[in-house]
């Protein structure tokens, strides 16, 4: 089981996340959502100990992940937001690298890439470097860095970005599949029928603090609504969309 | 009238103009810079550093002419102005030739020029010709800030009592004959781009413009210390053998001397042979340029993404090999791939290599000119320490270009990667670089050097010089592993963090200081076999004490990390 507890992150006196607390048991897919710059990405940062929390602890199997970062570390498999990665490698090269960096065996790692390769349709640009990829192939590559090493817990940001329908589908599937075994899966994204189809809870944070957290179906019943999208809207969204965008036309034709 | 400049320049003008603009501003665009105002003042630093060059030279030459001009010699005057005059068009040629291949790649748009602007309202020929003519005026700027103060001063400097020719003359000639020989260089450059362009498949062309960029770079680099000799020249300086012919900076001496009227008919004809050369190349770049850019540019979008194997095949083979485990290979082959691929990286590496070669050589020549190896192998005095110097001067060039190269992280936002799965990953990490270090920076110097060692001085005296070279460097690379506590290429050169001209003078200035005090060291340790071999067992000593400890306080690597990006909203969650 994964737990946080009463995480917050402050910059300077700024909080980015204020005591956010969740449970990610295993089979479970916890929906991570919230409009932009409400915390997401920074709850995702502290989890996979890009950045130390300033207060609040995660914990995994009981132990505290902030004091055992490296066992932790060998434990989940993580795709950020942006696909930042080193793009003068070809997409078999950056494979190589992380799964020789979490220390697998030559012959099984070469299988596994040449078989995710070969599932993702990127065999004929695995030797190409990934400069020139599009998003959806970086993305793609991403994706199968995170679970090169049968991780535990998978730590997703975004991961649909820029994917294609098809691969989009595969890979929604796939991360069901992957619930069923008993993985479990932190899921944040802007897409919330995605969202909505593929987790079983969702948390929703809203300027820094979490406003919702519960199964998508009693959130629905409890909002009185018909979707997740009406839930997040009436949770997060306070101005007019329909006026915002009034205001814009008016502003390019000004 | 400032104001009014100010307020000009910040208007949007015509798309030409926006063109030079946004090129000029990219032609100093890098990771090395730190921010706009960091490049503003590098920028200013640059020409102003080339423009004071001109007010130096009175300084330099004054006392030169004063004594020459008390003589009665009135040819030996002659020949020194020759030589001088020499040097300032070769020197010309090499800045210009040095300022156009660091920025091989801003002559002509590449994919991602043509991605942003072709979209907008511009001509295929205005976003290829602005790339071109952007460098081409910054290469006239500096010509221009090089020539015409240099021209101005040296033409009052010789106009003493031997004078040739009139103050209001020499200075335009001069200015002229520089002008002529950077046009020529900028323009060759320039026109053997456009050839490589045109006639190589797409897919080559990138890794041949590379290989040539960087042996332009290396073979201006090793030609510095001898146009530093030139003012020397006075003994041949009016020989003209048949290369002459095939030299260009000859041709622009020779349009400086047809435009004083002192031409002979050779001089003559190499003037006329200078000056259709700079036409030539300038035409025959532009009429290629005007008959391919449409072609160019189709060729860049619609030629098929290319796959291949790495070039390093057998180095990655062989590091496979050698390396100790999967994650000392996955460090060790991400640091050659780096290497090998980024352009910054290539090009930090082979200044400094480049800057060793030539010391090395120009000190190599020097000590087979001064004869001394003639009366059988050196044993003593300075020429003995220039020959001990040499391995040692190369590999401190080698390492420290390596060292310098691994502190600027390929893309920093990409390190995610190695904090998460190798930040305990010391030993691998000190195994790795060690082996680039040795591979690239040891090994080299040592092979380089060697047979040259063993040439020139007694055997014993040459086995000495090279394990003493190779034991310093074992010291000094594991002082450098003990150190440093990151993965190469990863982190730590966060911009902001150094300004890039102190960190090369510091770097440089250390190179030349520890070379020379290791060089009398060694001079003084290696007198005798008794003494030399008391040395060697001392160092291999200390290089056997080095190897195994490990003194890292954190049990982690270190990354830097970067501030959070703000997050600008629409506001239609309400923020």
């Amino acid at each position: 089981m994964l737990e946080a507890r009463n995480l917050t992150k402050r910059y300077s006196s700024i909080a980015a996340v204020e005591n956010v607390s969740f449970t990610i048991r295993p089979g479970q897919i916890l929906g991570y959502l919230g409009p932009n710059g409400s915390g997401k990405s920074t709850t995702v940062k502290m989890l996979t100990g890009l950045i130390e929390p300033s207060e609040g602890e995660i914990l995994y199997r009981g132990k505290n992940v902030l004091k055992n970062r490296l066992w932790f570390s060998r434990h989940f498999g993580y795709v950020p937001e942006e696909p930042h990665l080193y793009t003068h490698l070809t997409g078999r090269e950056y494979l190589q690298l992380v799964g020789r960096l979490r220390g697998m065996e030559k012959s099984i790692l070469e299988r596994k890439i040449e078989t995710m390769l070969d599932l993702f349709g990127l065999t004929d640009f695995r030797d190409t470097q990934m400069s020139s990829y599009s998003k959806g192939m970086r993305q793609k590559v991403l994706l199968s860095a995170a679970l090169l090493h049968d991780p535990d817990v998978l730590i997703l940001d975004e991961p649909f970005s820029g994917l294609d329908v098809t691969a989009a589908l595969v890979f929604r599937t796939l991360l069901q599949a992957l619930a069923a075994e008993g993985k479990m899966i932190l899921y944040s994204s802007h897409v919330l029928e995605v969202v909505e189809k593929v987790c079983s809870e969702v948390l929703i944070l809203h300027r820094s603090r979490v406003v919702a957290n519960d199964s998508v179906a009693r959130l629905r019943d409890l909002r009185s609504s018909s979707s997740l999208e009406d839930v997040f809207s009436q949770l997060v969204m306070h101005e007019d969309a329909s006026a915002v965008a009034s205001q814009m036309i008016a502003v390019m034709r000004g | 009238m400032r104001e009014r400049y100010k307020a000009w320049l910040e208007a949007t003008h015509g798309p030409l103009f926006e063109l030079h603009r946004h090129y000029a501003r990219r032609l100093f665009e890098s990771d090395l810079i730190t921010s706009p105002d960091d490049l503003r003042r590098v920028v200013i630093t640059c020409l102003a550093a080339v423009a004071s060059l001109g007010f130096i030279v009175p300084k330099l030459y004054y006392k030169k002419y004063e004594y020459l001009g008390l003589g009665p010699n009135v040819d030996l005057y002659r020949r020194a102005i020759y030589a001088d005059q020499l040097f300032f068009v070769v020197m010309t040629m090499l800045g210009i030739a040095a300022l156009v291949t660091f920025r091989w790649d801003s002559l002509f748009p590449n994919r991602e020029d043509y991605l942003i602007l072709r979209p907008l309202p511009l001509k295929l020929s205005q976003i290829y010709f602005a790339k071109l003519t952007t460098l081409t005026a910054l290469a006239l700027l500096v010509i221009a800030l090089l020539a015409i103060p240099c021209a101005s001063s040296f033409a009052s400097v010789i106009s003493g009592s031997h004078d040739l020719a009139p103050s209001w003359q020499e200075m335009p000639a001069q200015v002229v004959a520089t002008f002529c020989a950077g046009i020529f260089v900028v323009f060759a450059l320039a026109l053997l781009q456009t050839v490589l362009m045109n006639c190589l498949p797409l897919q080559w062309y990138a890794r041949a413009s590379a290989s040539v960029q960087s042996l332009l770079l290396v073979a201006i680099l090793c030609a510095i210390p001898w146009a530093v000799d030139l003012p020397n020249a006075v003994q041949w300086i009016d020989l003209r053998p048949a290369w002459s012919l095939y030299a260009p900076p000859l041709w622009y001496f020779a349009v400086y001397e047809k435009l004083l009227g002192r031409a002979d008919s050779y001089d003559s004809m190499l003037a006329v042979r200078g000056v259709l050369a700079a036409g030539c190349v300038l035409a025959g770049t532009i009429l290629i340029s005007l008959v391919s850019h449409r072609r160019y540019a189709r060729r860049i979008f619609e030629s098929a993404v290319q796959t291949r194997r790495s070039r390093l095949t057998l180095v990655e083979w062989f590091a496979e090999r050698i390396a100790h485990g999967s994650r000392e290979s996955a460090i060790l082959l991400f640091a050659l791939r780096s290497l090998d691929r980024m352009k910054q990286h290539r090009m930090i590496r082979l200044v400094y290599a480049g800057v060793g070669c030539a010391l090395v050589l120009e000190s190599g020549i020097g000590v087979l000119l001064t004869g001394a190896f003639n009366k059988g192998p050196i044993h003593h005095g300075a020429v003995l320490d220039a020959v001990f110097a040499l391995p040692l001067m190369l590999f401190f060039f080698l390492f420290t270009g390596l060292r310098y190269a691994f502190r600027i992280p390929v893309d920093l936002r990409a390190n995610w990667l190695f904090r998460l799965t190798a930040p305990d990953a010391i030993l691998e990490r000190r195994r790795a670089v060690r082996l680039i270090y040795i591979g690239f920076a040891l090994l080299p110097a040592l092979a380089a050097t060697a047979p040259f060692l063993l040439m020139v001085m007694a055997p014993w005296h040459g086995v000495y010089a090279i394990l003493f070279a190779g034991l310093i460097a074992v010291l000094f690379i594991e002082h450098e592993l003990e150190n440093s506590d990151t993965i190469p290429l990863t982190c730590s050169y966060l911009p902001g963090k150094r300004n890039i001209l102190h960190t090369g003078i510091i770097y440089w200035f250390v190179v030349f200081v520890i070379t020379t005090v290791l060089t009398a060291l060694e001079a003084i340790g290696g007198a005798n076999p008794v003494r030399a071999s008391l040395v060697i067992l001392f160092l291999t000593f200390l290089a056997w004490r080095s190897l195994p400890t490990i003194t890292v306080d954190t049990p982690q690597l270190r990354f830097d990390d970067l501030p959070e990006p703000a997050v600008a909203t629409l506001g239609l969650s309400g923020e």
